[in-house]
Formats: structure tokens, C-alpha cells, sequence
């Protein structure tokens, strides 16, 4: 699978590479909803995997973006945050309404789900 | 009915918590999946990662810890006795400390302390523990909002007031009226300096805390071409020799 991840540490993100990339999938970093856009664009993704607090415009920023796009209506994303999701300020309609396939607290979170995750909304 | 001034500080003291624990999360998510890295697929170079993570992320929590530890033993001290401190020395410090750090983000330390600068009154402990603080939360907003390899500058320049010290990105998004509103909003998931780095910046916040202590305080400045944060103190006339 080509995945389109966001993530602005790059410690956390080459962490998520490394591990998804040891399973079989492509990863393409980027660390801002701009560069990721275009990323999109270029890389057309399987799947978009976006920490939601990134710098500039937030990761739900990017993904009212990115839905507003015909093309990327159906691709599936994944959420992740260093806060929980009641605290995200995220409520379940928007969540819907952004077709959000999951949201993961980093702090609970393990590779192995997000890896699982992955191929559970791809394969649906 | 205004707040009166204890009550003022503990809210303060409080957000200033809030804001270094969310920042504290990260090295600790950092550690964890690491060490998940290396149960799920032991091998030589996942073990040095996570030795490599544990050494370089514990560092930076632990002088995050320690400078609002700093901050609130300062608070209990009715009045700080200040000392000459040299800035070059305490730069050349700090850029050693940050180093592992800055190479694990794929950012470029550079010292830019041009001239001989006499010494300055302040407290070697606290400015010491805010630029390191400052830096810290440089390297990050750096690595979370550059595609090149980013450069940090940790600069020391001659100013009309003194001598001006602070450190330096080529990140045009921190400005005087962003950080104004941070500081009220520390704490808050979603604040200001978002804008500037992905996490709480908490590191920013201390080093304030701190350098507002020695009654100086931390502003948005340029040098050349360089966007930074960056303290004015007064040259100490006690070691001058002539």
C-alpha cells in the first residue's frame, strides 16, 4: 500500500516508517498539511495516516483540504494524536463527516494496531 | 474582583505544568515505540535505535523537568543574587548539550558568537537552563516544519542595551504578536505557537519563565536573515579590567 504520512517529529516518524515499511507498505513523510497536499497529489495513497497537530494548519485542517478534492473522497485516514480523542476538539460528527477510518492516542498507541489498522480499512 | 498576585502565579505555575506535561508525552511515546520496535523485530540496528532514543529523548525531558523545577525554587527566593557570567562560554555549553539532539532531528547547530564579549550580570544556572530549554524546542519546531536540513543558530551580538543573546532559525512564522498570545495560552491543546512547533512548546514557555526571573525579557528578534527569540542583558562591570 502507498501511505501518505504526516507526522512533524521525525523521530516518531521515522519510527512509523520503519515499522510500516517492514511490513510491506511504501511510506512517503511529510510534516505539514501543505507539502502533504501535494504529496497527495504526486503519490496518490492508499491510505493517509496524519497526527493531528501539526504546525501551520492542523492535520484536520489538511483533511478539509483533502476531501474537498473528488479524487481523495474515498481513500481512508487515520488520525493520530498526542491528545485523546474527547480532547481533541474533534466531535464524532466531524469525525464522520470527515470520513475518519480511526483515531489513535499516541501515548496507547503500538505499531502492531496501527499496522493492523492499515490493512483493515485498505482492504475494505 | 482582580486576581491577586498568588493567585495569578499558581494559575500561571499551573498552565506552565499543563504545557510541560503534554510536552513530556513525546520522548516517552518515542521510548515506547522503539523499544515495540525491537520485541517485534529484534535485530542490531533496532537495538541501537532504541538505545539511541532513550539517551537523546530522556535528555531533553529530563532539562525540561529540571528548568520548571528551576522556575518554581526561583519563585520561592524573595531576591535573586545575580553574578557576572560569561555568554560565550554558556553558548558553547549549550550548543554541546543540544548537539546529540539536533543531529537525531537532521538539524545544523551553528555558534555565532563573532567579537570578544565582556560578561554580563545574570545567573550562569538560569540562563544556562533557559537557552538549553529554548534550543530544545527549536530543534523541534525546526524538524517539524523544514523538508531541507534545518540550521539553528545560537548567536550572542552586541545591542544598544547590552548584550544580546538568543537563538536563531530561518523560520519566519514565530512573530512578537504570536508569541504575545502563547503566553496566555500555555497549556492549551491547541495554542498559538502551533504555528511555530508541533508540540506544546513548553521548552519556549520555560525559558521565559526563567529569564523573566532575572527581570529580562524574551523577545521575537531578526539578525541577519535569522528569525529567533533572543535576551538583552547588562555587562557586568565587576571583572572589567579596564
Amino acid at each position: 500500500m502507498n501511505i501518505l504520512l504526516l507526522e512533524p517529529n521525525r523521530l516518531l516518524a521515522k519510527q512509523y516508517t520503519d515499522f510500516l515499511e517492514s511490513v510491506g507498505h511504501k511510506v512517503i513523510w511529510r510534516q505539514n498539511a501543505q507539502s502533504g497536499i501535494g504529496a497527495a497529489d504526486e503519490l496518490k495513497p492508499d491510505i493517509v495516516i496524519s497526527e493531528i497537530l501539526l504546525t501551520g494548519h492542523s492535520g484536520v485542517e489538511f483533511l478539509y483540504e483533502f476531501r474537498s478534492y473528488g479524487d481523495w473522497q474515498n481513500i481512508p485516514v487515520i488520525l493520530l494524536g498526542n491528545v485523546k480523542k474527547g480532547d481533541s476538539g474533534l466531535s464524532v460528527e466531524a469525525l464522520k463527516e470527515l470520513k475518519v477510518g480511526a483515531y489513535f492516542y499516541k501515548p496507547q498507541m503500538k505499531l502492531a494496531d496501527l499496522a493492523k489498522t492499515v490493512q483493515l480499512l485498505t482492504d475494505a | 474582583m482582580a486576581k491577586s498576585r498568588a493567585t495569578v502565579v499558581v494559575e500561571n505555575n499551573g498552565l506552565l505544568f499543563s504545557s510541560l506535561a503534554e510536552q513530556v508525552k513525546l520522548p516517552f511515546v518515542q521510548i515506547a515505540h522503539a523499544a515495540e520496535l525491537h520485541k517485534l523485530q529484534p535485530s542490531k540496528q533496532n537495538l541501537s535505535e532504541l538505545h539511541k532514543t532513550i539517551a537523546v529523548t530522556s535528555a531533553a525531558a529530563l532539562q525540561l523537568i529540571d528548568g520548571y523545577l528551576l522556575h518554581i525554587r526561583l519563585q520561592q527566593q524573595a531576591e535573586l543574587r545575580l553574578e557576572p557570567v560569561s555568554i560565550s562560554s554558556l553558548l558553547y555549553d549549550t550548543a554541546q548539550k543540544l548537539d546529540a539532539f539536533a543531529k537525531a532531528h537532521d538539524c545544523v547547530l551553528q555558534l555565532d558568537v563573532k567579537g570578544k564579549y565582556g560578561p554580563v550580570m545574570g545567573r550562569h544556572d538560569v540562563l544556562k537552563t533557559a537557552l538549553e530549554s529554548l534550543g530544545y524546542a527549536f530543534v523541534e519546531a525546526l524538524s517539524g516544519q523544514n523538508d531541507k536540513k534545518p540550521v539553528l543558530k545560537l548567536i550572542a551580538r552586541r545591542s544598544k542595551q547590552g548584550l544580546a543573546t538568543g537563538i536563531y532559525s530561518e523560520l519566519d512564522s514565530l512573530s512578537a504578536k504570536l508569541f504575545r498570545q502563547a503566553k496566555f495560552l500555555k497549556g492549551i491543546a491547541r495554542q498559538p505557537l502551533n504555528e511555530f512547533t508541533p508540540g506544546s512548546g513548553a521548552g519556549v514557555f520555560v525559558a521565559d519563565a526563567l529569564l523573566s526571573r532575572l527581570d529580562c525579557t524574551m523577545k521575537v528578534s531578526k539578525y541577519q536573515g535569522f528569525n529567533g527569540l533572543s535576551v538583552t542583558l547588562a555587562p557586568s562591570h565587576q571583572l572589567s579590567l579596564v
